[in-house]
């Protein structure tokens, strides 16, 4: 193996003439001043602080706000958005020789903000914009059929990434054939109804006209009109936790069918049986559509000692089946698929009764499971 | 040695992260733990109940604020934009969740969460905004999704699995908590005793919202307060589809199914946002600030008259009478006395105002 040094094998370097190490000395030297001159000014300049990929602090040398710092970090400092007029709120401390400054939340992405000192300006430091690589996704939109019942109830969006909240009805449009938008369609509820990881919501449309018989009702008659097409969209203004916008538009079309004022009937449901030894899917067909969420929580399968049989349950991609796929063999048995009775369908109306239910009619009593014996023959 | 040393060392190690994962959830901690501000109200000696949708939970906070303060009007011109300043962002960033007053100090708190979701408490004092540092606060906290086994019983009481809290109240030394569920159209009422402990004495209500006498559907509550009406104390709730319902406070107990009384339906394609009673005079009247409607005023007296139930038809289209006041775009308000209302309100300019109105304005 030959060394190289400046692409030069060290054996070229070690037959260089005085006047050429001299030259190849003095600039080692400039390139070592260069660089201990930049490790300097890095330690002398603000610098943003970041955790994971939000900067959530501005960190200032020490050097730049000497004086009462000893007392009280971050007396006399002042940090604020751009050239504004109110300081931020944050808390100081020290950190080495530098303080840090942690605002209440995290600097926002594309913004600059100017550190004052008694008063003078000491200095400025930006925020960059996120990386656009990092852009949301609308990744579904249920329910995924593409004929609806005229009382729909509610829709889901699920996105790639955790998104901005409060924001979802500046953002979802339902347009008619004509493309005109619709208003008073959904409901304007806050706190939005998002799940744990802001990746998933759910927006009603407006119950007040989907209830028979409520004001609402009455005057501006139901949302959804039977017979007609409609389009969802959802607009790339929407964005990101992280400050960055949908990566494209979402459309769902879909056409409106009569009302739906029946709940759901697993007796009904269509079910092709597995063969016993073997890891074939139980297949459940549900003659509707079913609620996309409640459909993946609200259903099981347990043995005769009533113990759960682990597997998996995939909707399919219009929730109108699921497969269970046991995680062992399956034996040969009495089962039962046990269906909590608040599984919904698309219109709200859940296994015990319909979302608005005629209190003149008697009603029967409430399950909490509805069960479907099935037997696996050796 | 150094074996022993080291099995003590982890033995120790075990106990204390037993001693974490088996801690009640009643046990002082610090608010650190909080991690959205859904709703925030005032309890006793100056504790601030924060409802956190994100962790499903509620936390009491001792705020130490427990000097008694004089009701002096708050007047902050365009308070978004003061806010967002001070958490070094825009206006669009951030949202104004909730904002309470501490009826001991006066002193007025608002929730705010950035659109990344982090949580800002903040204190107004003297017109100027301060910080609230959560994780520097002793508290207590009830995770709600931690229902009692005997709701899953039966089908009526079964625990709804909350995802939002819509609104939070105080009264008779108990919490109030009203949840949504982001996959079911209706919502839990929640009694819990305060100060919290081991045994949760939950009750998970259902609630009905009956129309013209015919048709029964569930409604989520949207935001809620406590009245003593004929002489009985009354939680009186309005839905995210505008009834105002009355619910027997003496019937909220664990287990129990409670079906309410519709007396008023407030309009059309407008949603609740927040509620409050007042005192004017010998009378004292509800007042509820919507979405699209202008804050609207209701004479508890008309309530008390008023004794049209569940199944039977509401007459008209309102039940009770109630009163359109002037002030419309009213985005949140809480009471700073029985003269004076506090309130965040959206004016036909845009901007955005802190400022208090009295009597004489309601």
């Amino acid at each position: 193996m030959v060394m190289l040094i400046f692409g030069q094998p060290m054996t070229a370097i070690c037959k260089f003439s005085l006047p050429r190490i001299i030259r190849l000395s003095l600039l080692l030297n400039l390139i070592f001043f260069i660089l201990a001159g930049c490790q300097q000014h890095a330690r002398q300049s603000i610098r943003l602080v970041w955790t994971g990929k939000q900067a959530t602090g501005i960190r200032i040398p020490g050097s730049l706000v000497k004086g009462e710092q000893d007392k009280n970090p971050g007396s006399g400092l002042q940090v604020f958005l751009e050239n504004g007029q109110t300081p931020m709120l944050g808390a100081s401390g020290f950190e080495g020789p530098d303080i840090l400054f942690k605002p209440l939340i995290a600097l926002s992405p594309g913004k600059q903000y100017s550190v004052l000192f008694k008063k003078k300006l000491i200095g400025r430091v930006r925020v960059p914009s996120p990386d656009t690589a990092d852009a949301p996704v609308l990744l579904a939109l249920y329910p995924a059929a593409d004929s609806l019942p005229e009382n729909l109830l509610k829709i889901y969006l699920v996105f790639s990434a955790p998104m901005q909240e409060g924001e979802a009805l500046h953002h979802t449009y339902l347009l008619n054939e004509r493309a005109d938008t619709i208003s008073n369609i959904f409901l304007d509820l806050q706190p939005e109804l998002w799940n744990r990881e802001r990746t998933a919501l759910t927006i009603w449309l407006d119950p007040g006209r989907i209830k028979r018989g409520l004001i609402p009702n009455e005057r501006m008659g139901n949302p959804l009109k039977q017979g007609a097409r409609y389009t969802l969209l959802v607009d790339a203004g929407w964005k990101s936790a992280g400050g960055l916008p949908l990566r494209q538009v979402f459309k769902k079309s879909f056409y409106v069918n009569g009302r739906d004022s029946s709940t759901p009937v697993p007796s009904q449901w269509k079910l092709a049986l597995p063969r016993t030894e073997t890891l074939q899917p139980l297949e459940i067909a549900f003659n509707e559509p079913l609620d996309y969420f409640l459909a993946g929580e609200t259903l099981r399968i347990v043995d005769e000692k009533e113990t759960p049989v682990r597997g998996n349950i995939i909707l399919n991609k219009t929730q109108t089946g699921c497969t269970f796929r046991p995680a062992r063999a399956w034996q040969a048995g009495t089962y039962r698929l046990q269906v909590a009775t608040y599984l919904e369908d698309l219109a709200g109306n859940n296994l015990n009764k319909v979302f608005d239910r005629d209190i003149t009619v008697q009603q029967k009593k409430e399950d909490v499971f509805i069960e479907r014996r099935f037997v696996l023959a050796p | 040695m150094k074996k022993t040393v080291l099995y003590l060392s982890v033995l120790l190690a075990g106990a204390f992260l037993f001693a974490a994962f088996n801690r009640p959830q009643h046990e002082m901690t610090t608010a650190a733990g909080v991690q959205s501000i859904s709703a925030i109200t005032f309890g006793p000696d100056g504790t601030l109940f924060i409802g956190d949708s994100k962790t499903a939970s509620v936390f009491a906070v001792n705020t130490k604020d427990l000097k008694k303060g004089k009701a002096s009007a708050y007047d902050i011109k365009n308070i978004d934009q003061k806010i967002a300043a001070a958490l070094g962002t825009e206006v669009s960033n951030i949202t104004i969740t909730d904002m309470a007053v501490n009826p001991l100090s006066k002193k007025l708190y608002i929730a705010v969460q950035s659109n990344d979701g982090t949580p800002v408490l903040l204190r107004v004092e003297g017109n100027k905004l301060e910080a609230v540092s959560l994780k520097d606060m002793p508290a207590t906290s009830v995770v709600l999704n931690n229902a009692p086994a005997e709701d899953a019983k039966d089908g009526r009481g079964r625990s709804l699995r909350i995802s939002s809290i819509s609104d939070i109240g105080f009264a008779d030394g108990k919490l109030l908590v009203s949840g949504l569920s982001n996959h079911q159209f209706s919502s839990s009422l929640r009694s819990i005793p305060y100060p919290f402990t081991d045994k949760q004495d939950e009750a998970t209500l259902e609630i009905y919202h009956a129309s013209h006498g015919r048709y029964e559907t569930t409604a989520p509550i949207r935001t809620f307060t406590t009245a003593t009406i004929n002489n009985k104390k009354y939680i009186v709730a309005s839905y995210t589809c505008t009834p105002l319902v009355l619910f027997p406070m003496d019937e909220l107990k664990a287990g129990q199914h409670v079906k309410g009384r519709t007396v008023a339906e407030m309009g059309s394609g407008n949603t609740p946002i927040d509620m409050i009673s007042l005192q004017e005079g010998s009378g004292s009247f509800l007042m509820m600030a919507n979405t699209k409607n202008p804050v609207a005023k209701v004479d508890y007296k008309n309530i008390e008259r008023f004794e049209g139930t569940l199944t039977e038809q509401v007459k008209g289209t309102a039940g009770v009478p109630f009163v359109a006041t002037p002030m419309t775009n009213v985005l949140q308000m809480d009471k700073l006395d029985d003269k004076q209302v506090v309130m965040v309100q959206k004016k036909a300019n845009g901007d955005v105002d802190l400022w208090t109105a009295n009597d004489s304005d309601l």
